[in-house]
């Protein structure tokens, strides 16, 4: 168990330096640096910022200065934004982008689980069919489709949720709706699934016989073997939401990380795009070990075989 | 056509290639042959977009601008989807889209292709620890968001001037390609493993074929099947992207057109008083017809060219 857990924190720490060191040498690559500006400044001016900021010292060098800023959590000032560092952009955006993201991940889980588990109590019922032919248009609806549907069809005529910004908990509705839905589906499929799958085996058949109903074997037998797949999923489920928050955060005024990507990615921000990469490989990677730690936690089968094995 | 049971479908598939037989079991669907009816039409449509009576799609008139679908009123010409907030005709526009997303779509997906092929076969042929180097580079690039990445490297991009329109463009398809060749390399990578290990490969080379030969003659034509399915399942992901991307403002840039452009229009114009609703409606739906045309496509290819995991 601590053996994976560190041979995947290493992968991770390894996946980190690899984002650092190839964004770092293509920002290096573009012509035109931090300080060209379309005014041209005299020559003795350009050198001395130049040497300030010992933009002349090997390649090799600089590298080392940055990684080791890097690691002590400074990754330099923001182009765009006037008197920001990188670190204290993502810091004033992290927060908000976190919480819609987490609130949006619970709702897809709450969601998708309960969907699942209607359909599978009942396969092939009406509401299964309903909830089956939903989610293959939920998973086909790219998000910004839910988001301009949501704000037409829910927003404008109840004025009571707001159409963008970001204050009270109202504001998070339609958003974490709009990021949620896509996962609910498959969450709600892989469930589906997992269970039926597990309505198969022997032992459920087993613990019917004993008198138990459908719900309760499902629960107390079907539920923990079922959900493996689901849990396995969340990895990439959070990866998608932190992705799909980028259009979100722009659709419905949220001043978060992806908010600040989009612009920084706009406005040619190099450092604060580049901070963004590495913070969202770091929580993917974070939250994929969570994920295949859950997995292991619920199914410690697995602990041997990739344990052993190479 | 009813699929064909037992001995008569036995008959029928006897000496024919595993391949043949795959596109056998996949045309004998009805539901796949209207999905491939659907994407040729769109494909005929939006290659012939200049020859059409339409519109075009940039011409503004901005008194007409946000005209409902139908027969315009005061002397406007009949605009099947309506009108944008600049008097664009929505349909011309949403058929030059087609052009822009639909290239964007298969062009991305070949450079994908050309690199995943290359890369993973590659790595399988020449074996050892270059192939494991190769194969944890790909571990590596897989465990990154990529979207990020190909945002990053878009901005990088147009800071090495690659700004004009055409060249925009080129610089898109090439980086969505550069994103998305990982499973293809994965994919083809497994393939050629198993197969350099078969008797036939072995026959090949003690009867003295020349490695290349053996690559070319022996193994190439084997990684068809799974080539075609990682295709087909790749190329709705790209479309997604594209329209994530061009949505963002971050993709296809303005006098090209492509449905991301269009859906991100419609928000740009939504407001409580003046709902535009079909401004929504017809690019969501050319998105969501095609994403899931394209998607049950690439499950019916995978299902047809893998038939034991089909049921």
């Amino acid at each position: 168990m601590t053996g994976i857990v560190a041979r995947r924190f290493l992968w991770l720490v390894l996946t980190l330096w690899a984002v650092f060191t190839v964004t770092f040498f293509l920002m290096r690559a573009v012509p035109g640096g931090p300080f060209s500006t379309e005014r041209k400044l005299p020559e003795i001016t350009e050198r001395a910022i130049a040497a300030k900021y010992r933009l002349d010292d090997p390649l090799l060098s600089q590298y080392r200065d940055h990684l080791g800023a890097a690691l002590r959590g400074d990754l330099g000032p923001s182009f765009s934004q006037l008197d920001y560092r990188v670190g204290a952009v993502i810091a004033e955006g992290l927060p908000k982008s976190l919480l819609l993201g987490g609130v949006s991940l619970l709702l897809a889980l709450f969601l998708g689980g309960m969907a699942g588990w209607a359909s599978a109590l009942r396969p092939r019922s009406l509401l299964d069919t309903f909830v089956m032919g939903t989610s293959s248009l939920g998973l086909a609806l790219p998000n910004f489709v839910i988001a301009s549907l949501l704000v037409m069809g829910v927003a404008f005529p109840l004025s009571a949720i707001p159409v963008a910004g970001w204050g009270g908990a109202r504001h998070l509705i339609l958003p974490s709706l709009c990021l949620s839905l896509p996962y609910a589906a498959s969450i709600a499929r892989l469930l589906r699934t997992g269970l039926l799958e597990a309505c198969s085996e022997d032992w459920f058949r087993t613990a019917r016989a004993k008198g138990w109903s459908r719900g309760e074997a499902l629960r107390r037998h079907a539920l923990r073997p079922g959900s493996i797949a689901v849990v396995s999923y969340l990895g990439p489920a959070a990866a998608g939401i932190l992705t799909g928050s980028l259009v979100i955060e722009q659709v419905f005024a949220i001043p978060g990380v992806g908010s600040h990507f989009v612009q920084a990615a706009l406005d040619r921000d190099y450092p604060l795009a580049m901070g963004v990469v590495l913070l969202y490989s770091l929580l993917v990677g974070t939250f994929n070990l969570v994920a295949d730690l859950a997995v292991l936690a619920i199914d410690p089968r697995g602990a041997n075989a990739s344990g052993g094995a190479e | 056509m009813k699929p064909l049971e037992g001995p008569a479908r036995a008959a029928r598939s006897a000496g024919r290639s595993p391949n043949a037989r795959a596109l056998g079991r996949l045309m004998g669907r009805r539901t796949t042959r209207l999905a491939l009816l659907f994407l040729a039409g769109l494909v005929l449509i939006s290659a012939a977009a200049p020859l059409l009576p339409l519109a075009s799609p940039a011409e503004t008139h901005p008194e007409w601008a946000l005209a409902p679908p139908g027969a315009g009123d005061d002397g406007a010409p009949t605009a099947l989807c309506g009108r944008d907030a600049l008097g664009r005709d929505l349909l011309s526009r949403i058929v030059w889209g087609a052009r822009i997303s639909l290239l964007t779509a298969f062009a991305a997906s070949f450079v994908s292709l050309a690199i995943g092929v290359t890369w993973g076969a590659m790595a399988a042929w020449v074996g050892g620890w270059v192939d494991e180097l190769m194969m944890r580079i790909v571990d590596l690039l897989f465990s990154i968001p990529f979207i990020f990445l190909v945002i990053f490297l878009g901005t990088l991009a147009r800071g090495w001037g690659f700004t004009g329109t055409a060249a925009n463009l080129v610089v898109f398809l090439v980086t969505l390609g550069l994103a998305y060749w990982l499973t293809m390399a994965r994919v083809v990578h497994g393939q050629v493993v198993v197969w350099r290990g078969r008797e036939s490969v072995q026959a090949a080379r003690a009867l003295g074929a020349r490695r290349g030969a053996i690559l070319v003659r022996h193994l190439l034509p084997n990684l068809v099947p799974v080539v075609i399915v990682t295709l087909t399942l790749t190329i709705p992901r790209i479309l997604l992207v594209e329209a994530f991307l061009s949505y963002l403002g971050l993709g296809v840039q303005a006098p090209h057109v492509s449905w991301g452009i269009l859906a991100r229009d419609a928000v740009e114009v939504l407001t409580p008083i003046a709902t535009p609703w079909w401004l929504v409606l017809f690019p969501s739906l050319a998105i969501v017809t095609t994403l899931s045309v394209l998607q049950y496509l690439g499950d019916a290819v995978r299902d047809a060219w893998s038939p034991k995991e089909s049921y």
